[in-house]
């Protein structure tokens, strides 16, 4: 039941995150959470509010969030440990994944400035390699601690 | 999951677009004051820079105007002020999105429709509404990917269309012999007419005709937090 209520909180935050600071901040929170193991499906829903506020290409948000949360289980075989070259791993294989279906999109809505879209997409990629390896060097930070239950000491 | 959410998407009306935008007014709202909550940290100093900046841009556009009307000796004396008819907060901007558009918020009582120009700073003009509902609107901006736009290039005195580009980028085509220097100005092709931007980069190709005029809207969308709305 609290875990419930967690993920609740995390996808109302998200959506908060997401409106206020931007898609990419709500992308790198999404793909921090499929690094350190925890596909939550109910995040897809976070796409589809997205796609209906903001009427952008047919399903941009969603497929983008479909296709990384469905690469994610698939990647869980392969990497299933919590080691951090795992957590490494699921986290770039997402990012990777966003930023290839972003620049599809992008390409597909403004086809005659194909190196601009690339540029674009580098951006993006960059921005949330940086967002996502933040959070989890920060994870990583926390960890022992409230695995010795100091956290809050 | 996903395809069941596409199919909705697929058979979702502009008019349930506008219902969802319109139940999530508030959350739009809250996102909003959450954003500008964390942008006054630091920011508020510079917001306040910019707004002058671009009040000056437009006062010193509007005498450059008036001496070029005194020069050809055909001194206008029509009001070229226009009157603003509603002013409407942003709730999400650009920044959020790759896709160039603006959420607003819409007083119920307000008689906006599908069309109305906005405004930015006092006479920059950067898109007009696309969809609306009875709480909120969405904008989408002269710079959204392909959309395509009259405008006026002020120096060669000609009709050019604009392209948008997404990320604030604009760009149009010129054959190579009409003249165009960084800093023209580009002005809207509507009356009263309103300043879009400032010409920031010019390509020239030996082997293409035509030469690509890269320009910008001469504001900051970060630190935008209200826009004018004009028929």
């Amino acid at each position: 039941m609290s875990s419930l209520l967690i993920r609740f909180f995390a996808f109302m935050l998200f959506l908060l995150f997401g409106l206020s600071f931007g898609w990419t901040v709500l992308l790198a929170g999404v793909i921090f959470l499929i690094a350190i193991g925890n596909v939550y499906w109910e995040n897809i829903l976070l796409g589809f509010l997205f796609d209906i506020l903001f009427n952008f290409p047919f399903g941009f948000f969603t497929i983008i969030f479909s296709v990384i949360l469905s690469a994610a289980v698939l990647l869980d075989d392969f990497f299933k440990s919590d080691a951090i070259f795992n957590r490494v791993a699921r986290g770039v294989a997402a990012s990777t994944s966003a930023a290839i279906l972003f620049f599809f999109f992008f390409t597909y809505s403004n086809w005659s400035s194909i190196g601009w879209t690339a540029g674009e997409s580098a951006i993006v990629f960059a921005k949330i390699i940086i967002m996502t390896a933040t959070m989890l060097i920060l994870l990583q930070l926390i960890e022992p601690k409230l695995a010795e239950k100091k956290f809050f000491q | 999951m996903g395809i069941i959410l596409l199919a909705a998407l697929r058979f979702s009306s502009e008019n349930f677009r506008s219902w969802a935008r319109d139940m999530f007014a508030p959350v739009l709202s809250l996102a909003s004051k959450v954003r500008y909550f964390f942008a006054d940290i630091g920011g508020s100093k510079i917001s306040e820079l910019e707004s002058k900046n671009a009040e000056l841009m437009r006062e010193n556009s509007s005498f450059k105007e008036k001496i070029l009307g005194f020069e050809a000796g055909a001194i206008n004396t029509e009001n070229i002020q226009y009157i603003p008819k509603y002013s409407s907060l942003i709730l999400s901007q650009a920044p959020s999105t790759p896709y160039d558009v603006l959420l607003i918020n819409l007083d119920p009582g307000w008689d906006a429709k599908v069309g109305m120009k906005a405004i930015a700073r006092g006479g920059i003009y950067i898109g007009q509404i696309s969809e609306m509902g009875t709480r909120s609107a969405m904008i989408k901006l002269l710079s959204y990917p392909a959309s395509e736009t009259e405008a006026w290039l002020e120096r060669a005195g000609i009709n050019i269309t604009l392209v948008g580009e997404g990320g604030y980028n604009l760009k149009f085509s010129l054959p190579k012999d009409v003249q165009v220097e960084v800093g023209d100005r580009i002005l809207s092709n509507t009356s009263p007419q309103f300043v879009v931007g400032e010409v920031e980069k010019i390509n020239e190709k030996p082997t293409n005709p035509l030469k690509e005029v890269m320009l910008r809207f001469p504001i900051n969308f970060k630190n935008l937090r209200y826009v004018e709305l004009v028929d």
